[in-house]
């Protein structure tokens, strides 16, 4: 069984050899590969080389294809710098005020860094065909999208203060998202994610109204649309909402570490996949290998290998992390007493 | 009036009530400080327990606080006219590299929200920016807020920058950000990791009673 197997059988509920495992390596690959950020979130060259290093040291049953949450604000106006060897940063948001926010155009795929996904991803799927799952990251949900575009703050207060104006960017956003879904799919994504950050910062009611609705739809668009699963990440304690967040229609909802994965699992309960959850701080960044092993195990101990569990850190896993910790995750799926 | 109208007012975030709530209560001759403590900072008191216990998310600390904001700057000239201080000051940014700054901002809303006095030094500060602000400004306490894992390190940088220039036993540095923990708090040699913005500006307050 491949790696892309592993993965679609974790998604569809079917037993498989082992669990699936894609450990979220964005910035820890240029690591082990030994290039700099910049080169990596700008040249599809550089970012499929630096994946490919990952992909070696870890084994790991999908590559990741991924920059920065910046995307999709840049390619609709806002300015970004790629400092040499840090990742992007946002100095300039698209727009200052959401009455200018309302006009923008949705996102053109040929603008800014998005080529640069696109292209990394078709040259991957070229290279690992089938044997390994391309999990192509399409930036943020139409919640964060519109957040980034107009600044989260900003944005944030006029959920309260200009509510329909919100809803009119997040039209727009939601067209942005699946437009870039749909190119990701055309260049040889065998999957999609999201991510949807900022919606853990407003309360259940305003997530239902604000955020729930858009990645629903973005979902539905981007799944009829292309048939392939599609993965919704959001950060931190998501207790409030991780009901909500399944009904989204995600074929697979990732988990952090504040959420017990048991929870996750009863809260699913068979209607997605869950991907998470060994902590990227605690475990990763500052444990052993015997720390993430242990977490490891007990996520392992919840699911089996009949499906419904993609095997993961809670986020992306910091740069400067050991190595053997990384390791250890894979060597806890391989070695798993099934 | 009832000042406590005033902090119901703030709670709901409407900001040009509290503003006329706050001049009404001013022309019936009732003092600034107690305007203040009673209405202002009560109001925002509620809503930053409210925080921590996850009743109410960022949007709503947001418009509370921008309420706070409207009716404080028609009480700043009066209570400096009676002589009032702020019970501490402190100094907070977001470190250097990172641009980040929900978290910084909203710790810094829960601090005046504290009576205390905060000097905003924005994003990607520089270690002896901090440093300089605190021996300039005579800050009680100095603030390191970052989202990045690859920025955190920086606030090792700061504590060794205040114990170089020998302020390291007058300050004290709270640290805090999605990836910060409280061994990272340990390891750096910070004084205090917080993992919400209500628990920052409680442990600042105690730190500035305590100095």
């Amino acid at each position: 069984m491949n790696g892309y197997q592993r993965v679609m059988k974790a998604l569809n509920f079917e037993p498989a050899d082992r669990v699936a495992i894609i450990p979220e390596l964005i910035q820890h690959n240029l690591e082990v590969a030994g290039l700099p950020h910049d080169a990596y979130s700008s040249d599809p060259n550089a970012m499929v080389q630096v994946i490919l290093a990952g992909l070696k040291a870890y084994e790991t049953d999908a590559v990741y294809v991924s920059s920065d949450n910046y995307l999709i604000v840049e390619a609709m106006g806002g300015k970004v710098k790629l400092p040499h060897d840090d990742p992007p940063v946002l100095l300039k948001t698209a727009v200052d005020c959401i009455e200018d926010a309302v006009n923008l155009k949705p996102l053109d795929v040929t603008k800014g860094r998005i080529p640069v996904i696109l292209e990394a991803t078709r040259m991957l799927r070229e290279k690992l065909c089938d044997e390994i799952f391309i999990k192509t990251c399409i930036d943020s949900a139409p919640f964060s999208a519109a957040a980034a575009i107009l600044g989260p703050q900003e944005f944030m207060i006029n959920l309260i203060d200009e509510p329909e104006l919100c809803h009119e960017l997040l039209k727009i956003s939601t067209e942005s998202v699946i437009r870039y879904g749909l190119a990701a799919a055309k260049a040889g994504a065998h999957g999609l994610a999201f991510g949807d950050s900022a919606s853990v910062l407003i309360n259940r009611a305003m997530y239902a109204e604000f955020a729930l609705p858009y990645a629903k739809q973005a979902v539905a668009a981007l799944k009829e649309n292309t048939g392939l699963p599609v993965f919704y990440h959001v950060c931190g304690d998501t207790r409030h909402i991780l009901d909500l967040m399944i009904q989204t229609g995600a074929d697979c909802i990732e988990i952090d570490s504040m959420v017990p994965m048991a929870l996750a699992k009863e809260t699913a309960n068979g209607r997605c996949a869950v991907e998470g959850n060994v902590s990227t701080i605690e475990a990763f960044y500052q444990g052993t290998p015997e720390d993430v092993t242990r977490e490891a195990n007990a996520i392992i101990d919840l699911f089996g290998r009949q499906g419904g569990l993609i095997l993961s850190s809670a986020c992306e896993i910091p740069r400067h992390t050991d190595g053997k910790n990384v390791r250890a995750l894979t060597d806890a799926a391989l070695n798993y007493p099934y | 009036m009832d000042l406590q109208e005033i902090s119901l007012q703030l709670q709901a975030g409407k900001a040009k009530i509290v503003k006329t709530l706050v001049q009404q209560a001013i022309d019936e001759g009732i003092p600034a400080q107690q305007i203040l403590e009673e209405g202002l900072l009560a109001g925002m008191n509620v809503i930053g327990v409210k925080f921590k216990n996850n009743e109410v998310f960022v949007p709503e600390v947001l418009v509370a606080a921008r309420a706070m904001n409207q009716g404080a700057n028609l009480l700043k000239p009066l209570l400096a006219q009676d002589g009032v201080k702020a019970s501490g000051r402190v100094c907070i940014g977001t470190v250097k590299g990172d641009l980040h700054d929900i978290g910084k901002n909203l710790v810094k809303m829960m601090m005046e929200g504290k009576g205390l006095e905060v000097i905003d030094l924005g994003t990607d500060v520089a270690p002896e920016t901090y440093i300089q602000t605190a021996i300039e400004q005579d800050c009680k306490i100095i603030c390191c807020s970052a989202l990045l894992t690859t920025t955190m390190g920086v606030m090792a940088d700061v504590v060794k920058a205040a114990e170089e220039v020998g302020i390291r036993d007058k300050v004290k540095i709270m640290v805090g950000g999605a990836p910060v923990t409280e061994t990272f708090c340990h390891q750096v040699g910070a004084d205090a990791y917080t993992p919400d913005a209500t628990s920052a500006a409680e442990k600042a307050v105690e730190f500035c009673s305590c100095t």
